[in-house]
Order: C-alpha cells, then sequence, then structure tokens
C-alpha cells in the first residue's frame, strides 16, 4: 500500500479531482491488494500445519488433533488420509489465489 | 609525502593519488549507510550478535563457570532466580537454567541459521537454473514446486519427526530441504527478468560461460533480496522448531533447545515460572529482532520506498 500510494497514477487520480473514497479503494487498494493474493495460499498452508500444533495446545477435537493422535498411535491410514486432506485444501488454496491474482491483475490471464 | 601541508577537504577520503575523492553510491553502500543511521535495526543485530555470540562460546562459558547442562541434582530442583550457584535457578531436575539456556540458545540459533543457509542454497541454485534455462527444465521445476508447497510444510514436518527421532543434524536438513521451494519460485521469477538485460548480453559476448553468468552475473543482482529472505526465514524456523518442540515432536530430552525447555515447563508452570519465562522472552526477543532486521534491510535496499 505505502509503495502504491506513492506512485504517480495516484498524483493523477488525485489531481483528477477523485474523492478519497474513489482514491483510495478504487485506485490504490486494487493495485495494493496483487501482492496479497500471491501470500494468501502459504498463509493458508501455515494455518493448516499450525491447526495441529494448536489442537494440540488447546485439546480442541479438529482435524489436527485427529492428525496428531493418528501420528502418536502410528495409524498410518489415518496419517495417510489427513496429508492427503491437508494437500487438498493446500492445492484448493493455490488455485484460489492464481484466480484471485488474475481477477485482480489484469496483465493475467486465464489461458 | 608530497601532499604534507597541504589542506585537504575535510570529510572526504583521500585516493592513492592524494585527490580527494567521492566514494560511489552503490546500491550496497547506500543501503549500508541507512542501516547505520537505523537506530532500531542496529540495536537489533547488536542483541542478535550477542546471543549469537553467547551461543557460540557456550562451552567455554559453561565450563569457566563449571556449570553442566545435564548434571541432575534432585535434591536441589526449583531453585529461584538468584540462588548461589545457579544464577537463574535450577529446573525440575536440578539442572542449571543458565547452562541449559545457553547450549539451547546455541541448537536454536544454530538449527535456524544452518537450515535457512541450506534451503537458501538449494533454492538458489534450483531457481537460478530454472529461470536461466527456461524450457522444459523450468517446466519441471515449476511443477515440481507446486506440487511440494501444496502440502502443508508443518504438518509433514510433524509426521517426519514422529516417525524418526531427531538429533540437531537431521533437523537442520528436514528443515532446509522443506524451505527450498519458495525460495526456488522467487529465484527463477528474479532471473527471468534480470537475464534480460543488457550486462548478461555483454558477458556473453565476452564468452563468458553459462554458470559463469548464472553465479557471477545474475545471482549476485538478487542479493539484496535475498539476504531479505534470509533473515525472514530465520526468525520463521526458529518459530517452527520451537512448536515441532512444544507439541514433544522435536529435539529429545536431555538436548537443551529453547522449545522443548518451554515444553518440560509447561508441566511444572507453579513451581518454576521462571523455567517457563525464560526461555519464552529469549524466542520472542530474538525473532523480534529478526524480523526487525528484515524491515530494515528491506527499507535499506528498496530504493522506492526511501523517504
Amino acid at each position: 500500500m505505502l509503495e502504491t500510494i506513492s506512485s504517480d497514477f495516484i498524483q493523477t487520480a488525485w489531481s483528477k479531482g477523485l474523492t478519497n473514497r474513489q482514491v483510495w479503494f478504487r485506485h490504490a487498494l486494487r493495485n495494493a491488494i496483487i501482492p496479497f493474493t500471491v501470500f494468501l495460499a502459504p498463509t493458508f498452508l501455515g494455518l493448516i500445519g499450525g491447526s495441529v500444533i494448536i489442537e494440540r495446545v488447546f485439546t480442541w477435537p479438529g482435524v489436527g488433533l485427529l492428525t496428531f493422535d493418528a501420528l502418536v498411535s502410528r495409524d498410518h491410514p489415518m496419517i495417510m488420509a489427513s496429508v492427503v486432506i491437508g494437500s487438498f485444501l493446500g492445492l484448493m488454496s493455490w488455485i484460489l489465489s492464481d484466480i484471485l491474482l488474475a481477477l485482480f491483475d489484469p496483465r493475467v490471464r486465464f489461458s | 609525502m608530497k601532499n604534507e601541508g597541504r589542506k585537504q577537504t575535510a570529510t572526504l577520503p583521500v585516493g592513492k593519488r592524494g585527490q580527494a575523492y567521492r566514494p560511489a553510491q552503490t546500491l550496497w553502500r547506500r543501503a549500508l549507510l541507512s542501516i547505520r543511521r537505523d537506530r532500531q535495526t542496529m540495536v537489533a543485530l547488536a542483541v542478535l550478535m550477542i546471543f549469537s555470540l553467547i551461543g557460540l562460546t557456550a562451552p567455554l562459558i559453561s565450563e569457566t563457570l563449571e556449570l553442566d547442562p545435564i548434571e541432575q541434582d534432585v535434591r536441589n530442583n526449583y531453585a529461584p532466580l538468584g540462588t548461589e550457584g545457579n544464577l537463574l535457578g535450577t529446573d525440575e531436575l536440578g539442572r542449571d537454567h543458565f547452562a541449559r539456556l545457553l547450549f539451547a540458545g546455541q541448537i536454536s540459533l544454530g538449527i535456524a541459521i544452518s537450515s535457512a543457509i541450506l534451503g537458501m542454497g538449494i533454492g538458489v541454485a534450483v531457481g537460478s537454473v530454472a529461470g536461466f534455462y527456461g524450457g522444459i527444465v523450468d517446466d519441471f521445476v515449476i511443477w515440481f514446486t507446486a506440487t511440494w508447497t501444496a502440502i502443508p510444510g508443518l504438518l509433514l514436518l510433524v509426521i517426519v519427526s514422529s516417525l524418526f527421532s531427531l538429533t540437531p543434524f537431521s533437523m537442520i536438513f528436514l528443515l532446509g530441504i522443506l524451505g527450498w521451494a519458495g525460495v526456488a519460485r522467487l529465484v527463477r521469477a528474479e532471473t527471468i527478468s534480470i537475464k534480460e538485460r543488457d550486462f548478461v548480453l555483454a558477458a556473453r559476448a565476452t564468452g563468458a560461460s553459462n554458470l559463469r553468468i548464472m553465479f557471477l552475473h545474475i545471482v549476485p543482482n538478487m542479493f539484496s533480496l535475498l539476504i531479505i529472505i534470509l533473515s525472514q526465514s530465520i526468525g520463521g524456523l526458529i518459530l517452527t522448531e520451537s512448536a515441532l518442540s512444544f507439541i514433544g515432536f522435536g529435539i529429545k530430552a536431555p538436548t537443551p533447545t529453547w522449545g522443548n525447555m518451554l515444553t518440560s515447563a509447561l508441566d511444572y508452570m507453579r513451581r518454576g515460572p521462571h523455567l517457563m519465562i525464560l526461555p519464552g522472552l529469549l524466542i520472542t526477543v530474538t525473532v523480534f529482532c529478526l524480523y526487525v532486521i528484515g524491515d530494515g534491510l528491506r527499507d535499506a535496499f528498496d530504493p522506492k520506498i526511501a523517504d
């Protein structure tokens, strides 16, 4: 956002006499959101992995704790299933972030 | 000396022939100047240097103070802070807390720094080769890193460490090979944009080999980016290592790390709160310093955000 707000087209937007809201939301935010979409997937993956730790610490009965229990009791099919689920969610998050990128950045096109 | 007596310009350095010259404003010199003026970053750097120095000299320090991180003395457990002989108290088995913190720092910092460097090395090699050659190599690397990054890293880490019992060295290896894919993607993108520039063409015209162009002309041009990534990934890796130890899958006792000290302290929180507070504080301070340094480096290297 800092980088975007100091660029030339924002100056142009101000000098065109656009309102505060138009400049911030339509010009600045739209461009500042592009790098954010790239970070979406890694963050999501971190959260999936982190759920194992968080659910272990607070003993919440979720997929993370299920994975942890499977690990402790060496329940291999269960471990495999949870990795597959996690990877599937991860793949979906990459696809989502790619779609969002194409949505926000007109230079990127679906092919 | 020929130039003696001649009045020299006040602050400018003097060259070989005695003429005053202004040092070239390279990216690195600018960055260095900007960091030196940035007090926050300097403090963080100093703290981190002190921690690493103490970590490196841990065996020396504990030997001169005659403290042992593993020797137990169960009759003298849960000694509070400031006990004579055990400055920072003792833990549940009567081991000296100060010595344990020292060695834990050595191991935690060592693991984080080496695995960050390992991951970066692999990432730079793979990424620059993929970006430079393009074609089928590039396709393969992209396919592989995309698959690799789709698997939640922490989950994989937990699984591997539950199946094998980890030593610090295998931990370094594991964290290193988990972290390279992201670096490889970044380096590939950067390589593709750099290799189109004129100086690469010039290097080729003078007959430089592909390998030489890659590692002496292209990679040095993204050093600033790499340093920033490195300082941030070290912080992340310290946290990962602690988290792993915290759920009991990290490096096993009696080898101390900040993470597994926290874990064992959790059970004895009431009797020895200092056992939990100190390692937690050290982790927090170290990671905070690393992030501050990363931020400072980004400001220093990015001419766009310069005020």
